[in-house]
């Protein structure tokens, strides 16, 4: 009770502090992305895995819907729901539950989703403090570039500029690390087929002899026990933050949602 | 007539008598219902494979026969068909299972292919019926590059759109564009915002013509058509309403992806511009010379400038030993008060009244008044505070909050949470505030903090547990 009578007492006659201080604290929540639903529902990323496998739009729209009914917001959909999504349709082409034209499909949609997501997220911006530069590579070859658009999201939320190359040659590689200055390169990799070819990249990279740390990530790691070692990268992780304090760049903020 | 389109197994050859067909037309009416058809023995050999004649593309297989299946697999697929014969060796005869598979055949050849697997008899061979899924494969190839090229697409749109925003955001110009279609404004930078006396959200969108005194929307088009295509028109000046300020015009018409737009370049006129130094002028003078203490910091509270009055107020030296510096280092509750200084000032643009105390170089501590405005105008937003000393009226008011601005939050949480939600998590912020602002005011006393927010020891320390505002140096204190 003493607290409420002493905030009430209020200051100058206008409306009791305490009232105020609560629509400060709603105010807050209601600008609080995300910070509540951290752990996956399975029942949601079963309704989105439906809904990507569905050829109705509509079937999409009503599942967004529901995960703001639910307030999980761009972060979590990006971070948390659409990666999980994306194994279960690929689990689903190994039990044989579904056909490989339903995942393509699927997860055709599941990139519009995220590219849509990771427009909101800028970090080339003249407001955002530096927080280094970093090349994204997708070999050529593979297939798979969710994972690296997943990144990408994760990257630029934590204020890091991200260049991104699906399949580039070797020559237009090493012609952008010429022109530029990076403090990492990321290679996003799934199939352990591909490890020879992302090797000879790699080892290209490396014959520049700028010193420029090299980290493999991507399901080849959990697909293949020695990517390192078949690589040549520096050091491989699945996390980004890891991945970053190889590049010597520490990021301590929570991850920011910035709008664009 | 048609084809008979039954699924039932026994309809299919309801019209007429059992077929008998010798083992030779089985296989060829079996290879010519599929695309490629193989006959596997329980061991996972292939005894025999048919391409189906009409199915150009495959070419001869037959120097599969006698090669296990899983030699002419691709590796991901040898799992897959491993489990499915498991699963059809417990079904029941007849019945079929699906599975996709690539094959490889050579270093470079692979192919997709569903299959239905079928076993005839217990223990017998297995029939596999397959379809070529190749065409598909190339579709979803071409999918692959087209979303990848959409990708690079939007990956240099990114980068330009960037480069823009960064322009239009570090220009002192002030830059409106306007849709000619609609009257309406499409962009503008910060700087017109302030000129036109706006935040950019409130006026984009906006009509122009309302932007400016006594001016109408066709009236306004007409004007800067003709002065944009003129080449001797001087700029009009116009008064603009919001702010009330004087300001230049200065048109110029082009097209972008079939609309045309109109972009003005606001600039002050002479008069404006003497006005502007003289108030700059005054600025400085009171900042330099007035007795309440005034303060910059950047977006973080690092402090870029302060006046005299801040200096002697805490008993500092000098500037340099004060720039660069937390504004926290100076002010009693330290990140709590800088918090709730920045947190309010960018929320609501200010704040106003707020009482604390500031730390002197010599451990002592002043209390003051400080009031905060947020000055966003630019790329690298600037918290302005002014301090009044208030030592000697040691005033009523305590710390708290500047004026809410609550309303369209709430709204937009309400009817996406339930109430019941609403509150509990409403709860839980207003207990940790408190609880955090209780330590901190009784410097860690746990004793006291507990009197203070009429909490038994025992609850408050469930509660600090609870808000993870227990930490090991502070741990064994207090109680």
């Amino acid at each position: 009770m003493r607290v409420t009578r002493n905030l009430a007492a209020g200051t100058d006659g206008a409306e009791p502090v305490v009232l105020r201080l609560a629509s400060q604290i709603v105010t807050l929540l209601g600008t609080r992305p995300d910070v509540t639903h951290a752990t996956l529902r399975p029942d949601l990323a079963s309704l989105l895995e439906q809904a990507c496998l569905d050829e109705a739009p509509i079937a999409m729209t009503s599942a967004l819907a529901c995960f703001r009914r639910f307030r999980i917001g761009p972060v979590a959909l990006a971070d948390i729901y659409i990666p999980d999504v994306a194994r279960r349709l690929g689990q689903g082409w190994l039990d044989d539950r579904l056909g490989f034209a339903e995942v393509s499909n699927g997860s055709a949609r599941l990139q519009t989703l995220l590219r849509e997501l990771n427009g909101r997220w800028v970090a080339d911006d003249a407001e955002t403090p530096d927080a280094g530069e970093i090349l994204l590579v997708v070999p050529f070859g593979e297939q798979h570039t969710l994972g690296a658009m997943v990144a990408m999201g994760q990257l630029r939320r934590l204020g890091v500029s991200v260049c991104l190359r699906f399949g580039p040659t070797i020559a237009e590689l090493v012609a952008l690390m010429h022109a530029r200055r990076f403090d990492g390169v990321f290679i996003s990799l799934s199939s352990p087929q591909k490890l020879d070819s992302c090797r000879e990249l790699i080892v290209h990279l490396k014959s520049l002899g700028d010193g420029v740390p090299i980290i493999l990530g991507g399901a080849v790691l959990t697909l293949c026990d020695n990517a390192l070692e078949l690589s040549g990268a520096d050091d491989t992780t699945e996390d980004i933050r890891t991945a970053l304090s190889r590049c010597g760049i520490v990021i301590d903020q929570q991850p920011a949602l910035q709008s664009a | 007539m048609g084809i008979i389109l039954h699924t039932d197994r026994t309809d299919l050859l309801k019209s007429g008598a059992q077929p008998l067909v010798t083992p030779d037309v089985l296989v060829d009416v079996l290879s010519a219902a599929s695309d490629i058809a193989i006959m596997l023995s329980p061991e996972g050999v292939i005894q025999s494979i048919r391409v189906n004649p009409h199915h150009a593309g495959f070419g001869d297989l037959r120097h599969w026969e006698g090669r296990t299946i899983n030699s002419v697999l691709t590796p991901e697929s040898i799992p897959k068909v491993t489990a499915r014969l498991a699963q059809l060796a417990q079904a029941e005869i007849g019945k079929s299972l699906i599975v996709e598979i690539n094959h490889s055949d050579g270093a470079d050849w692979e192919f997709p292919v569903r299959y239905s697997l079928c076993r005839l008899q217990t223990g017998s061979s297995i029939l596999m019926l397959g379809r070529d899924l190749r065409q598909i494969a190339e579709m979803q190839q071409k999918l692959v590059a087209a979303q990848m090229s959409l990708e690079r697409d939007h990956e240099s749109q990114r980068e330009m759109d960037t480069r823009y925003r960064v322009l239009m955001e570090m220009t002192r110009d002030a830059v409106v564009l306007v849709s000619m279609s609609t009257g309406r404004i499409t962009d503008l930078n910060s700087s017109a915002a302030v000129v036109l006396g706006g935040s950019r959200a409130e006026i984009m969108g906006s009509p122009i013509a309302q932007e400016f005194e006594g001016r109408r929307r066709g009236e306004f088009l007409e004007a800067m058509n003709t002065l944009a295509v003129s080449d001797t028109a001087a700029p009009i000046e116009l008064q603009a309403r919001r702010s009330q300020r004087r300001v230049m015009v200065v048109p110029m018409v082009f097209r972008a992806a079939g609309e045309r737009l109109l972009l003005c370049r606001l600039e002050s006129p002479k008069s404006v511009a003497t006005h502007q130094d003289e108030l700059t002028e005054n600025l400085n003078r009171l900042f330099n010379d007035g007795v309440d203490a005034v303060v910059f910091t950047d977006r973080d509270g690092l402090v870029r400038a302060v006046n005299e009055p801040f200096l002697n107020l805490t008993d500092q030296s000098n500037l340099a030993a004060v720039r660069g510096r937390s504004l926290a280092d100076f002010l009693v509750r330290g990140a709590v008060d800088l918090k709730i200084l920045l947190d309010n000032a960018r929320r609501a643009g200010h704040m106003r009244m707020y009482s604390t105390k500031l730390n002197t170089a010599f451990d002592g501590q002043i209390a003051v008044e400080i009031s905060a405005a947020w000055l966003n105008d630019r790329p690298n937003p600037i918290l302005g505070l002014i301090m009044r000393d208030a030592s000697r009226v040691e005033s009523p008011r305590r710390p708290g909050f500047g004026p809410e601005d609550g309303g369209a939050s709430v709204v937009e949480l309400v009817g996406s949470s339930t109430l019941k939600d609403i509150v509990a998590e409403t709860t839980d912020v207003i207990e940790k505030l408190c609880i955090e602002t209780a330590v901190e005011l009784t410097r860690n006393n746990r004793v006291a903090a507990a009197e203070m927010l009429g909490l038994s020891r025992q609850s408050l320390y469930v509660k600090l547990r609870k808000y993870g505002l227990v930490n090991k140096d502070s741990d064994d204190h207090g109680a």
